[in-house]
C-alpha cells in the first residue's frame, strides 16, 4: 500500500475505527511505517475528538419534551380504542405543521408590510383560510379527561369575562402600598394608548406572574384590560381580557405546579397546546420557570385559536 | 409490538429506548430547519412516527441512528415538500450558534480561564465547520457529533457508502484547512 492508497481509501475509515480484519492490519502496518501517514491519522482523529468535545447538542426544550409525552399518552389512547388510524394521523399532522410554518411565515412578513402600508388584512384572512383548511383534517376523538384547571378557566371565562372589571395598574397608576389599582383606559377613545401591553405586562412582573400579553391585533382583538387576583393558595393569579367582533378571550396565567399537559389536544404549535373543552376553545402554555401556565379560553373554534395565537406570537417576535 | 392495543409498559419501553436520545434528534432538527419552532415539530412528529413503527426498530442496533434516519426522511418529504429548502448555514447564523451553543459549553467548567479557552475552541471549531459545504458538515456531524458508522449515515442521508466515505474525508480535509487559515488570521497556529 502506498501513501496515495492509504489516504483515498483507507484514512477516513481508519480515521473512524471502520476497518476490521486484514483491512485494519493493512492499514496499521502502513502508518507503522510512515510517519506523514501517521502524522494525517492523528489529526484526522484529533479534528474528531475536537468536534465531539467542542460542539455540543442543544438540549430539546421543556416544552417540547412535555408535548412529546403527552402526544405519546395520546397515541397509546388511539391505539387502544382503535380510533385514530395511525397513518392518517401522521400525514394530517404533517399537513399541520405544514400549515403552522406558512402561518408563521405569512403573519411575519404581513407585519413587516405593516410597518410600511396599512395592514395587509386579506394576507391574514388567508393565513387563516389555510390554517382552518388543514387544520380540519385533524380530528382527535380522544376527550380531555376532566381537568381542574380547565374547568376554572371555563367558569372564569362565562362568569368574570362578561362583566369584566380591569384592575390591573400600569406604572403610572401603581401606589406604594403594593395594592392594585384600576387599570382604566378610555373606550370610547380613537387614540389607543400607545405602550397599554407593555404597562400591563409591567403590572403583571412587578406582582410576579409572567408577563404573557399578547398581541392579538391581527387577529381582530384588542387588549380590554387586565387584572391581578389572589388565588387560594395565596399567589397572584392574571386575567386579561381581549375583546373583537368575533367575541372575546381571556387569559388566564396562574401558578399550577402539578398540571400537566392532558390527553386530547387537538394541536400543538410552537410552545402551546390546544384542547376542546366543554364548549370552549382553550390553550395551555406552559411557563419556563415558576411552575406558571397560561390558558386563553375563546368560544371561537379550536382551528381560529390556533390561528390567533399563531399570528399573535408572530407578530410578538416581529415587535 | 406492533398489533393494535399497545399497552402502557411498551409506551415505557419506547420512552425508556428512544427518549434519552431527544437532544441529539433536537440538534440534528435545528440545524436542518433552522428556528427552534419548527425543530420542535419535527421533534414531535419524529418520536411519534417512531412510536408507531416501534414493532420494526431491531433491538442491539444503534436506535439514534434508527431515529435520525426517520427525522431526515421526515424532512425530506414534508419540510421541503413544503417549500423549505435546507438552508446552508451562513457564516453569520453559525455565529450566533457559536453564542449559543458557548454559553452552553460554560457549563461545564467552574474555572474561568478553562471557560474561555473552551470556549475559544470551540468557536474555531464552529467557524470552521461553517465555512464547509452543507454535504460535507452534514457527514461529518453524523460520524464524529452523533457518532453515527458509516452505514448508518448512508442509510440517515440516504446515499451510498462510498459517498459517506468520500465526504467525511474530504469534510476532515476542508475543516483542517478552515481551521488552519482562522488560527493564522487570530495569529493563534499554534491551536
Amino acid at each position: 500500500m502506498n501513501c496515495q492508497e492509504y489516504i483515498e481509501n483507507f484514512l477516513p475509515f481508519h480515521a473512524d475505527d471502520e476497518l476490521v480484519g486484514r483491512e485494519r492490519r493493512a492499514a496499521d502496518e502502513h502508518t507503522g511505517g510512515c510517519v506523514h501517514c501517521r502524522v494525517r491519522l492523528a489529526e484526522d482523529r484529533r479534528l474528531k475528538a475536537l468536534i465531539r468535545t467542542h460542539v455540543p447538542m442543544t438540549k430539546a426544550p421543556a416544552d417540547a419534551r412535555l408535548r412529546i409525552r403527552a402526544a405519546l399518552g395520546e397515541a397509546i389512547e388511539a391505539r387502544a380504542t382503535d380510533r385514530m388510524p395511525a397513518k392518517r394521523q401522521g400525514d394530517s399532522g404533517r399537513n399541520l405543521y405544514a400549515a403552522l410554518r406558512v402561518a408563521r411565515r405569512d403573519a411575519q412578513s404581513a407585519m413587516q408590510r405593516g410597518r410600511r402600508l396599512p395592514l395587509s388584512m386579506a394576507a391574514i384572512a388567508a393565513v387563516g383560510l389555510i390554517v382552518v383548511l388543514l387544520a380540519g383534517r385533524t380530528s382527535s376523538t380522544i376527550a380531555v379527561p376532566k381537568t381542574a384547571a380547565f374547568d376554572l378557566a371555563v367558569q372564569k371565562f362565562d362568569t368574570l369575562a362578561q362583566g369584566f372589571v380591569p384592575n390591573a395598574a400600569a406604572e403610572s397608576a401603581s401606589s406604594s402600598d403594593g395594592s392594585y389599582y384600576a387599570w382604566v383606559m378610555d373606550r370610547d377613545s380613537t387614540e389607543r394608548p400607545g405602550n397599554e401591553s407593555a404597562d400591563l405586562a409591567r403590572s403583571y412582573r412587578e406582582a410576579d406572574v409572567p408577563e404573557q400579553v399578547y398581541d392579538f391585533e391581527l387577529a381582530g382583538y384588542g387588549l380590554y384590560g387586565g387584572r391581578v387576583d389572589e388565588s387560594p393558595d395565596g399567589r397572584p393569579v392574571t386575567y386579561t381580557v381581549y375583546r373583537g367582533e368575533k367575541g372575546q378571550i381571556l387569559s388566564i396565567c396562574m401558578h399550577a405546579p402539578d398540571l400537566s399537559a392532558p390527553v386530547g389536544a387537538r394541536y400543538w404549535a410552537g410552545t402551546h397546546t390546544f384542547y376542546e373543552y366543554k364548549d370552549h376553545s382553550l390553550c395551555l402554555t406552559f411557563h419556563p420557570a415558576g411552575h406558571y401556565v397560561s390558558i386563553l379560553v375563546a368560544q371561537e373554534t379550536v382551528a381560529d385559536l390556533l390561528h390567533d395565537v399563531t399570528v399573535a406570537d408572530a407578530a410578538s417576535a416581529n415587535s | 409490538m406492533g398489533k393494535r392495543g399497545a399497552q402502557p409498559d411498551q409506551r415505557l419501553q419506547f420512552e425508556q429506548t428512544a427518549l434519552p436520545h431527544l437532544d441529539a434528534l433536537y440538534t440534528a432538527a435545528l440545524r436542518l430547519v433552522r428556528n427552534s419552532d419548527d425543530a420542535k415539530d419535527l421533534l414531535q412528529e419524529t418520536i411519534l412516527r417512531a412510536f408507531r413503527s416501534y414493532h420494526q426498530f431491531r433491538p442491539g442496533t444503534n436506535c439514534r441512528a434508527w431515529l435520525l434516519t426517520i427525522l431526515y426522511n421526515i424532512f425530506r418529504t414534508a419540510y421541503r415538500r413544503g417549500g423549505r429548502e435546507q438552508v446552508a448555514n451562513s457564516v453569520e447564523e453559525f455565529d450566533q450558534e457559536i453564542e449559543q451553543l458557548s454559553f452552553a459549553q460554560n457549563n461545564r467548567h467552574d474555572n474561568p480561564e478553562e471557560v474561555v479557552a473552551d470556549r475559544s475552541v470551540g468557536r474555531l471549531i464552529l467557524r470552521g465547520l461553517a465555512t464547509l459545504p452543507p454535504e460535507f458538515r452534514e457527514a461529518l456531524l453524523l460520524v464524529d457529533l452523533q457518532e453515527l458508522n458509516y452505514q448508518e449515515v448512508a442509510e440517515v442521508l440516504d446515499i451510498p457508502l462510498g459517498t459517506v466515505k468520500s465526504r467525511v474525508s474530504r469534510g476532515r480535509a476542508l475543516l483542517r484547512a478552515a481551521l488552519e487559515k482562522i488560527a493564522i488570521a487570530h495569529g493563534k497556529t499554534g491551536t
